[in-house]
């Protein structure tokens, strides 16, 4: 080789090299790239998750302190009148001859029935009577509730449950409860609607079964107030699992890990 | 004889070859395609037009006056202006990069200038601005690299406009900065090897060819949807 052609041969290899680190430079970047893409990805969802977490909860406060207004307003405003009512009936009871007073007593019984019915809705709203009653107590006098209503027999069981149990989780275990049975009351048509509760394996397990009409659990769509209910459920790593085919009744099992 | 306009054309027509096509041919493209392109992707349209034109106007040069080194001389400094303002937008809100900007361009100006009266009159083709040139550039293109991979897009880099431009901008400014340091050296060897004078035409047509992916992958040709079976 002469020393031209040695020259030349080195200016070549000099562009060889040239465009191999260019080529590791740019398949570099284009992996460095991809993995930013991945943890930007990541990073996204990750705030999307508590963005939502967030919205969650604060809905979850207005509404709490929604049904707690309304709580507040039938207790002491239409449970007021309703009281009045009845004083005004026993009033007038008082000056009518006992021959006279059968419809009277009718309204007077009507009115009690009325009191009760708004003293208990109003209790079940009110979530601060969670922390002052605990929530099995609670579960069970909404079970009353939902007894003294012209409606399917409830039958409840209640297995263990710890003593101090989180505000939030009671909450929650309580409202999911109301949305459930509300939903199998209006729509189930059932006869019976079995209810338990208890903590298996460190996490709090809700049962409701009904032998209603059923649905198919399979067209359950994005939206529809169950699914809204099983995503708040994920949302706060809680499973919401519901089991049901068209004739066959309905089972919703929520297991919230505490 | 020799200025007859039909000769002229002639000779300039049996001196175009693929690369001057494949310019044409990209330039007319970003023209055709400029309503169509994004934002950031038309900006380098401009470029293209006056690197054709320079182009156009080197061949003439050469055939009439037997010299084009004033026309690399003027594109030397447009054209690197041109390439400069493209990536101005995508840079300028980076810290500092507003000043080094402007400063950049001053001070290659004066280097142009100083170059232009002292080192490399008209007549010479400007070699050294030219590295100049490709140092300033491969600077703003390294930022560009730096500032896609501080923002990520979810888009693939595959049809990002900006990877392909930035890729072909540093194969092709990379490979002259190499080629214009060694220029002098070739000169200097007895035989000069007329093939290296052609070896800066493959940068130079991978280039092109990047432009041409960016500006596709801008338009959504590159990219595919997953379809659901």
């Amino acid at each position: 080789m002469t020393a031209t052609n040695s020259e030349v041969f080195t200016l070549w290899i000099t562009g060889t090299l040239l465009f191999v680190m260019m080529s590791f430079f740019i398949i570099g970047f284009v992996l460095q790239y991809r993995r930013r893409q991945l943890l930007n990805e990541k990073q996204r969802k990750e705030r999307e998750l508590i963005f939502q977490q967030e919205m969650l909860e604060i809905q979850a406060e207005i509404r709490n302190q929604s049904l707690n207004y309304v709580a507040r307003e039938l207790h002491d405003n239409i449970g007021q009148l309703a009281s009045y009512l009845k004083m005004q009936v026993e009033l007038y009871l008082r000056k009518l001859p006992e021959e006279q007073a059968s419809p009277l007593e009718e309204i007077r019984e009507q009115s009690q029935n009325l009191i009760d019915q708004i003293r208990g809705l109003s209790r079940g709203l009110n979530s601060n009577n969670l922390a002052r009653f605990g929530l099995p107590e609670m579960l069970r006098l909404e079970i009353d509730r939902f007894n003294r209503l012209e409606g399917p027999k409830i039958i409840y069981q209640e297995g263990f449950l710890p003593q101090e149990l989180d505000a939030e989780v009671s909450i929650f275990i309580y409202r999911v409860f109301q949305e459930i049975m509300n939903n199998s009351l209006k729509h189930s048509g059932a006869d019976e609607i079995q209810v338990s509760i208890g903590l298996v394996h460190d996490a709090i397990n809700l049962n409701v079964m009904d032998d209603g009409k059923g649905f198919d659990s399979a067209e359950l769509h994005e939206g529809s107030g169950l699914m809204n209910l099983k995503d708040r459920c994920e949302l706060i790593g809680a499973q919401l699992n519901i089991e049901s085919k068209k004739g066959g009744g309905a089972t919703f099992l929520v297991k919230l890990p505490i | 004889m020799p200025f007859k306009l039909s000769y002229i054309l002639d000779v300039f027509l049996a001196h175009l070859t693929g690369l001057h096509y494949l310019l044409f041919g990209a330039s007319l493209m970003g023209l055709t395609l400029l309503p169509w392109l994004s934002k950031s992707c038309n900006r380098i349209v401009p470029f293209l037009l006056v690197w054709s034109l320079s182009d156009i106007l080197a061949l003439f040069t050469a055939i009439i006056f037997k010299n084009n080194s004033p026309i690399f001389h003027a594109y030397s400094l447009v054209g690197t202006a041109f390439i400069l303002s493209y990536y101005y937008p995508q840079l300028k809100n980076l810290p500092y990069m507003r000043s080094v900007f402007w400063w950049g361009m001053i001070g290659y100006f004066l280097i142009w200038l100083v170059n232009l009266l002292y080192f490399q009159p008209p007549s010479i083709f400007p070699s050294n601005t030219i590295m100049f040139s490709c140092v300033l550039i491969l600077f703003f293109v390294l930022m560009s690299f730096k500032y896609m991979l501080d923002h990520p897009i979810e888009e693939s880099i595959f049809v990002q406009a900006q990877f392909w431009f930035n890729t072909g901008i540093l194969i092709f400014y990379s490979s002259s900065f190499l080629y214009f340091f060694f220029e002098s050296f070739l000169q200097k060897i007895g035989q000069y090897p007329i093939y290296l004078l052609h070896v800066i035409r493959y940068p130079n047509i991978i280039w092109i060819i990047c432009i041409i992916i960016g500006m596709l992958g801008d338009l959504g040709v590159l990219s595919y949807k997953k379809t659901e079976s």
